[in-house]
């Protein structure tokens, strides 16, 4: 049976304890209730099952629980238990620094696809960008979650305030015994909207992508999921050209803020609609802006024209942000950096 | 919330497994998981 990766990304909250230099988020918002929050995960999994028994396709429910940071979400661990006992293990996207041994003895009672935790670079870079001492804290967060054998992978946001720390990454990451690292690239959205100039131009990118790639990880995974970072490190990359793969955004998930607000992705604050007035399974199908992203002839700029359009339309958050056009997600990512003789 | 779906919903989500469908059975590359 085919098999088609798909999640749903949930913003429990809007409130942080950081205050990170590139965050996307602009201003807080209201919060589901437990209830509310219950009622949409029972429904993701019956319009999973229906997409999979209709379309005889294999669609493995992951949901990724975010933030703000997710753990200053009061009944958290209520949140969990709920989806553990609805057989979903939640894959938890968190800055890391609230994960202390009180923390893990509550962790261990339940079950988790894994944990991401950000990281920017060295101890410097790191705390320059998200605060003095957050380091530390997110070490020591790593030592107890590994401790207990959970599943830990970095993420990393690179842009001219960290691109440089790479080696440091990496021996971070094994000196730390993640289980992988992986990269996404500044969007000026946000409090992230005063880095515009930090962030790397197409061949900066690109040489990170080659720097990278020249490393030869093999110590941990390199989940590298960046469309042109893959076009860079993936040596298959021109052979799938009719497969399916790349930005997620129309595609491959969805994502829900803390009030309910149904957007393509985080970074990409467009609302399609709310949970608790909308279908999610009509606003997939029948949503105009989610509609547009699947056809290739509607993007911009040599975007269109593409060989690599199906398997990769660059980042569409970063593409939108940028742009003056009305519809500003089909615009050509600024920093592409595939050149014309690849696109016919 | 769940709605009932009219048919031009139900054919344009058909549309879009099926497509899937298509380009996974050529393979797969890497997808942005954030």
């Amino acid at each position: 049976m085919l098999k088609f990766d798909f999640f749903i990304q949930v913003h429990l909250t809007e409130r942080c304890n950081l205050r990170c230099k590139h965050c996307y988020q602009e201003n807080q918002i209201s919060e589901l209730s437990l209830e509310e929050w219950k009622k949409f995960f029972v429904y993701c999994k019956e319009l999973i099952g229906e997409w999979e028994t209709k379309y005889d396709i294999e669609i493995p429910l992951l949901i990724k629980l975010t933030g703000g940071e997710p753990f200053l979400r009061e009944d958290f661990f209520d949140i969990v238990e709920f989806l553990n006992e609805n057989d979903i293990e939640p894959y938890i996207l968190t800055n890391g620094t609230l994960i202390d041994k009180n923390m893990i003895s509550n962790l261990k009672k339940l079950r988790f696809n894994g944990f991401q935790i950000s990281i920017e670079g060295n101890k410097v870079t790191h705390d320059g960008i998200r605060g003095a001492g957050t380091f530390s804290k997110v070490k020591e967060a790593i030592r107890l979650l590994k401790d207990e054998n959970f599943k830990v992978f970095l993420k990393t946001t690179i842009s001219r305030l960290n691109y440089k720390d790479l080696d440091d990454l990496i021996d971070i990451s094994n000196k730390w015994r993640v289980d992988g690292l992986g990269f996404s690239r500044l969007v000026p959205i946000g409090s992230g909207s005063a880095l515009h100039d930090e962030m790397l131009s197409g061949s900066e990118l690109k040489d990170f992508y080659l720097n990278l790639k020249s490393k030869n990880i093999t110590s941990f995974e390199l989940l590298v999921e960046d469309p042109l970072g893959v076009s860079v490190l993936d040596d298959e990359f021109k052979d799938k050209v009719y497969t399916v793969g790349g930005c997620s955004a129309g595609f491959s998930s969805i994502t829900v803020l803390s009030d309910g607000t149904i957007v393509p992705c985080r970074r990409m604050p467009i609302s399609l609609g709310n949970i608790l007035t909308d279908d999610l399974r009509e606003i997939w199908s029948d949503n105009e802006i989610l509609l547009s992203l699947r056809v290739k002839n509607g993007y911009k700029n040599g975007c269109n024209k593409c060989l690599y359009w199906n398997i990769c339309r660059g980042c569409r958050a970063i593409a939108y942000s940028l742009s003056k056009e009305r519809d500003g997600w089909l615009d050509k990512d600024p920093q592409c950096f595939l050149t014309e003789s690849l696109i016919k | 919330m769940k709605k009932e779906f009219d048919k031009k919903t139900l054919e344009k989500e058909t549309d879009f497994w099926n497509k899937i469908k298509d380009n996974l059975k050529k393979g797969s590359g890497k997808v942005c998981r954030k």
